[in-house]
């Protein structure tokens, strides 16, 4: 992926984010419409799709999987109003028909390209589990005064802005986010020096620092992009 | 555009009708990208609207795609998902599965006396099988031998389920009857109903593979309960769902049969678990996961299954017949 694409799909998941919060989507509807997204433009190019019409299908596609379903009529007004900040709402009429229409259609589009493959393993319930494990080895007082929790929750959200989830297993990008928290915070797991295996052997077998680095470099390079782009 | 992506681009020649089900027709067909390979194919039509296709049908097919990446062994792999015409109204797709030639229903056909050795093996994959939909969240909801597979090696894998929903729109329209055989009494009564549901059509089968014929043949849902209650007895009255329009006074006081009358040559681990699947009352059913811990199933069947005497022979019975609770040594 070129550098320019991968700032315009920077942008796009954005976008979609904030469109989602303002439909109620939770987190995970969020990710799954982010990795909806990503796995349309792994097999089409930009140049012969429009990213916002994807992304608000995919908004509205992972409505449906994830069994939290909002009206398409809400997706492409409040879709439409996130775009066209400066424009006036969205008037009922031929244009917002239209907008209707190839939604619609998009969506069979999208489920035919991706053979249905559009309900995924996410890495939040085990990133959730971990972070409830690993708090009762620190003390009360100093897990509370750590943004651990909210500092790696940060983290994997932002990580769906690229598409590394889709290249490891779930359970590993949990892992690399939770040891991403602890680098960027400076902390150590508590007994980290007198462990014999390292706290991560615990949460996943086959896990290993290599396969972490490479997660976590590829996370790292979203925050170069939004470096770049803002 | 679409033959860039390899998937899509697969040729299926259609060579002639397995079934003709309650859910539409079941083509075998010709894989021409795969070396000729047969598969099996199932034509369904999915309701289309304005707001794109239903929410359950999107799940139940993506819940489908997602549970083939576990390839389990007892479940009949989903190899493709085809799209035909799509109008405003409908969508059709095709579901393309891996081919096999025979059901369990056919398998009991061409065998005579299965023995309760093979029995015991059949029972233990359809129970990891069922487990495997249930953890995955799944109700199969229409087991019997029609919709249960088995292969030429002897493995038994699970067809035709998570697509009770998206079924559930063709339903309306056919007048095929749908075997009320193997329904478990809560679903005939149109009450709630979940996993349990699965565990006493896996004990009509259990049974089924001793008497071979179905345990309980209704003509009709009174005629099934009617049935069912002459073998199990009518349930107390406070087990009777509260839910459901069928006063528990319409049927007549049965008292349960012993399960080893019906059932010749019933060994007495064998009839405490079917006595287990056909309880009345779902909540106190067992589950296929306790199933496959139950006594039954402890003597150690992987090293029975490699080797060759899984045919019936005038051997294996004596053996049945002297099975005690310590292992016999073959």
């Amino acid at each position: 992926m070129g550098d320019s694409e991968a700032k315009v799909h920077f942008h796009v998941v954005r976008f979609i984010h904030e469109a989602g919060m303002k439909l109620h989507l939770k987190s995970i509807p969020l990710s799954t419409a982010s990795l909806i997204y990503h796995m349309f433009f792994q097999k089409n190019s930009l140049r012969e799709f429009d990213p916002y019409l994807i992304a608000t299908t995919a908004l509205y596609l992972s409505g449906k999987t994830e069994e939290a379903h909002v009206k398409l009529r809400d997706v492409i007004n409040v879709c439409y109003r996130t775009l066209h900040k400066t424009k006036p709402p969205l008037e009922m009429g031929e244009l917002f028909w239209a907008l209707r229409d190839s939604v619609s259609n998009c969506e069979l589009f999208i489920l035919r390209m991706l053979q249905f493959r559009v309900m995924l393993d996410h890495p939040h319930k085990y990133l959730l589990h971990y972070l409830k494990f690993i708090r009762d080895w620190f003390e009360p007082y100093k897990w509370d005064n750590l943004p651990i929790t909210r500092t790696a929750w940060a983290i994997l959200r932002d990580s769906y802005h690229g598409s590394v989830s889709l290249h490891y297993p779930a359970e590993h990008v949990a892992i690399a986010v939770l040891y991403l928290t602890f680098e960027s915070l400076g902390v150590e797991p508590p007994h980290t020096n007198v462990c014999r295996s390292p706290w991560w052997k615990v949460f996943a077998e086959d896990v290993t620092l290599e396969r972490i680095k490479s997660i976590i470099i590829e996370i790292t390079k979203t925050y170069e992009l939004e470096d770049s782009v803002s | 555009m679409m033959s860039s992506d390899p998937e899509q681009a697969r040729c299926y020649k259609e060579v002639s009708v397995i079934g003709n089900g309650a859910y539409g027709t079941v083509y075998k067909a010709i894989d021409l990208k795969n070396e000729g390979q047969f598969v099996a194919m199932k034509n369904i039509r999915i309701q289309n609207s304005e707001e794109g296709i239903p929410m359950s049908a999107i799940r139940e097919i993506s819940s489908l795609r997602q549970l083939e990446k576990y390839e389990h062994p007892n479940i009949v792999r989903l190899l493709d998902v085809q799209f035909g015409n799509t109008s405003s109204e409908e969508v059709g797709l095709t579901l393309v599965f891996e081919y096999i030639d025979q059901d369990l229903a056919t398998f009991l056909e061409r065998s005579s006396s299965l023995g309760s050795e093979k029995i015991r093996d059949l029972m233990q994959q359809l129970l990891t099988g069922v487990d495997f939909l249930h953890s995955n969240r799944i109700v199969h909801r229409d087991l019997k031998p029609q919709n249960i597979l088995i292969t030429r090696g002897g493995r038994l894998k699970l067809a035709d389920f998570g697509l009770a929903r998206v079924y559930g729109f063709q339903m309306i329209l056919t007048s095929v009857v749908v075997t009320l055989w193997y329904r478990a009494p809560e679903v005939i009564l149109q009450a709630r109903y979940a996993t349990p549901v699965d565990s006493w059509s896996v004990g009509c089968i259990f049974g089924e593979l001793f008497i071979r014929r179905p345990m309980f043949c209704g003509q009709s849902d009174i005629d099934q309960l009617m049935k069912i209650f002459e073998v199990v007895g009518l349930p107390a009255k406070s087990e009777w769902p509260d839910t459901v329009s069928l006063p528990w006074t319409s049927f007549k006081a049965l008292s349960p049969q012993p399960l080893d009358r019906i059932i010749t040559d019933l060994d007495p681990q064998a009839k405490d678990l079917l006595e287990k699947f056909l309880v009345f009352n779902p909540h106190q059913r067992i589950c296929a996961y306790d199933a496959l811990n139950h006594p039954y199933f402890k003597d150690d069947l992987d090293s029975l299954r490699t080797s060759s005497s899984l045919s019936v022979s005038e051997s294996d019975s004596s053996i049945t017949d002297s099975r005690s609770d310590t292992p016999v040594s073959k």
